[in-house]
């Protein structure tokens, strides 16, 4: 129990966040709700209620419903690469190789920079070294810039995104391949366990607190994609990569859709929360039962 | 354990930290208003700009402005995506004093909406000419002038000269010469256009041109009465329009944007290019040796009927909430002088809204006898307000499909009527 002549210290140190927190988040969410029942275009001076319109039609309109299965399309996928990823690049950090900091290093690189820098850096090289590469290469059909193309460019969205967020998330596994006693593999070993056996047997249940909030951390991230939308196609060509959060600031703005998308919004924030939920409940009986 | 000397100075600095950091927030905003109503104190006016191309001729006026007027500072604004930030500025209710677009969509939402203030008995409007007042009055459906336009574009097809002249052209007046420029531009192994469709608004400037030249005269009037559709009245055109599109560079023409077009063009990738006049000075920008000329589309044998689309590029307005409409009006006045409008003209190759001020740049020479006559015509994508357009024509580029475009675009009329 926290002593009562620390309480003091304690309110001190959480008060201003909470405060901060409450007039940056927390009232411009419930603006946003309030604004969800409203008919209001985000310019006139003046609206009316008009209850739950605006989210009847959020899901009879066809851009929302396009939004949904691409977002849906891309953060799944995204998540099962950069777990992949980044737990093969963590495994090879914590072996024993030469120059281990300096890797370490490197293979945070793409995290320290900002997703708007390293979208413009992939927006020149898919115009211009991409194409040359497939000519070199012979590969006549990839000879497009695939940010222009219907079929590629949510694959280069995905591309970009792993390279840059894998960083983040092989940091995580690190950390979890660091809480594993040496004892656990030296008795492996002195019952003749292979590595394969080794990683399913040991690495992963022992780590499995921190595939979980990978998990859930990078499928919530990926599910609110922006950044990189915004700087690599704008969701284009004709609005085949345009994601959810992408839709609402896009079309909210200027589209003067600002109460229907803010209904949108709504409900892409349930859903988020029910599908992290979910992922949690579901991970966190799955480590109980390694 | 920390001791608890130690962790409540630290608290303490956090708290003082972010405390410090509101404050300075709060400092920055709060001055405005402050430096507005005092008297003897610098005013603080934002102008708030679309065009990227413009900044450095806005600064060098900016600066001369702020040199006869010490008790006014200018803050020039510009930034990519202006029309979606601007919006979500004056959502939240923070508005620039002084807002310059297009005469587009974006400025009918902007005063159908009391963003703007009327400036209809603004004395400076005297002077603009009155084609462009009509304009800003078609595209508001209002009699008031919620802006004074400064400047026009003019949206013609951009060709190097040099190239012209080795491939012996001269510039074409009917689509038949048209055509027997494209024949020979091939011919020669040349390409005729450098298409960017990865940005979908890039191959709306020649769209503006067929519907400008080939649509039913009363086209938009019937469409809002219900009496037809794009799918009627816009075929043939749309056809033709796609055709015209496909003189483009071999290969992926959905690979670069109007920036890298702008470049590619500058270092001759093609012979023409279909853009509007604003791309000319980012061409120069890459290629400052390059002769360009722009020439209205031939796009009928009846010369009368090839008109140079030109629209409102620059207006000025004023926000309904400006804290200081006087200084605000005073730098509009200033920006109005023939001197200074000649600069910006001059520097930004686009023609002036106002009398007696004459964009003489031989780049131009081959539009003077359409302005001298006359066939001149307005955008007609600024009428249709809200249609996601680029979206629809940049997919028409791709699939081809005609019907399915113009379906589309009756849904998004449709749509956009019944809100």
């Amino acid at each position: 129990m926290v002593k009562r002549k620390n309480m003091g210290t304690y309110l001190l140190l959480v008060l201003p966040a909470s405060i901060l927190f409450f007039i940056f988040h927390t009232i411009p969410a419930l603006m946003g709700i309030f604004y969800s029942f409203t008919d209001w275009n985000g310019l006139r001076p003046t609206y009316k209620i008009v209850g739950f319109v605006n989210y009847l039609n959020v899901f009879k309109d066809k851009d929302v419903l396009g939004a949904y299965l691409f977002t849906f399309k891309f953060a799944i996928v995204t998540t099962i690469l950069v777990n992949i990823l980044s737990l093969a690049i963590a495994l090879a950090l914590n072996s024993n190789i030469k120059f281990k900091n300096f890797f370490k290093g490197l293979y945070f690189m793409p995290y320290i920079l900002s997703m708007l820098i390293v979208a413009y850096i992939f927006n020149y090289f898919f115009a211009n070294f991409w194409i040359d590469m497939m000519g070199y290469l012979g590969i006549e059909k990839w000879m497009v810039n695939p940010l222009g193309n219907e079929k590629g460019s949510w694959l280069a969205i995905v591309f970009v995104t792993v390279w840059q967020s894998a960083a983040f998330n092989t940091v995580l596994y690190l950390a979890g391949l660091q809480t594993i006693s040496e004892d656990l593999y030296e008795a492996s070993a002195l019952d003749g366990a292979n590595k394969w056996k080794e990683f399913w047997g040991i690495t992963f249940p022992m780590i499995a607190p921190f595939f979980t909030i990978n998990m859930v951390l990078s499928l919530k991230g990926f599910l609110q994609v922006f950044d990189q939308i915004l700087a690599l196609t704008g969701g284009g060509p004709f609005g085949v990569t345009r994601s959810i959060a992408f839709l609402i600031y896009k079309n909210g703005f200027s589209g003067n859709e600002f109460a229907f998308q803010s209904a949108n919004a709504v409900i892409y924030f349930v859903v988020i929360v029910a599908i992290s939920f979910i992922q949690l409940r579901y991970l966190q009986k799955r480590e109980l039962n390694l | 354990m920390m001791k608890k000397p130690l962790s409540l100075a630290i608290a303490l600095v956090l708290i003082l930290s972010t405390l410090s950091a509101c404050g300075g927030n709060k400092d920055a905003s709060g001055s405005k208003k402050e430096e507005a109503s005092g008297g003897d104190k610098k005013v603080k006016i934002e102008f708030f700009q679309y065009k990227s191309e413009a900044v450095a001729t806005y600064d060098a006026l900016i600066k001369k402005f702020e040199a006869a007027n010490p008790g006014i500072d200018i803050v020039q604004t510009n930034v990519p995506e202006a029309a979606t930030v601007l919006k979500t500025r004056i959502a939240k209710g923070d508005v620039p004093d002084i807002i310059s677009v297009g005469g587009d969509a974006q400025f009918e939402d902007l005063s159908r909406n009391g963003v703007l203030a009327d400036l209809t008995n603004y004395p400076g409007q005297a002077n603009v000419i009155e084609n462009y007042k009509k304009t800003l009055q078609l595209i508001t459906g209002s009699e008031k002038l919620y802006g004074v336009p400064f400047a026009a574009n003019a949206n013609g097809i951009i060709y190097n000269k040099d190239e012209f002249k080795a491939l012996g052209l001269s510039v074409p007046t009917t689509k038949d010469e048209m055509d027997k420029v494209l024949a020979t531009i091939k011919a020669a192994g040349k390409v005729p256009f450098h298409l960017a469709f990865k940005d979908a608004w890039t191959a709306l400037p020649a769209w503006n041109v067929f519907v400008a030249d080939l649509q039913p005269a009363t086209f938009y009037a019937d469409r809002k009465a219900g009496k037809t559709t794009f799918a009627a009245g816009h075929k043939e055109l749309m056809a033709q329009y796609v055709e015209f599109m496909q003189n483009g560079q071999e290969g992926d023409r959905f690979a670069d944007g109007y920036n890298d077009a702008n470049a590619k063009f500058a270092k001759g990738s093609s012979v023409m290019y279909l853009q509007g006049v604003w791309a000319i000075p980012e061409i120069l920008k890459a290629n400052p040796d390059i002769k360009l000329g722009v020439f209205p589309y031939p796009l009928t044998n009846d010369k009368s009927k090839n008109f140079l689309v030109s629209g409102v590029d620059v207006l000025f307005a004023l926000s309904a909430s400006s804290k200081a409409p006087e200084e605000a009006t005073k730098f509009i006045d200033f920006m109005m002088q023939t001197d200074n409008a000649q600069q910006y003209i001059n520097e930004q190759k686009s023609f002036s809204a106002i009398k007696d001020v004459f964009q003489n740049d031989e780049v131009y020479a081959d539009l003077k006898p359409a302005f001298e006559e006359g066939r001149v015509a307005d955008f007609p994508d600024h009428y249709i307000n809200g249609m996601a357009l680029d979206v629809i024509i940049q997919e028409l580029m791709q699939k081809k499909n005609v019907d399915d475009a113009l379906k589309k675009m009756d849904e998004e009329y449709d749509k956009l009527a019944n809100r």
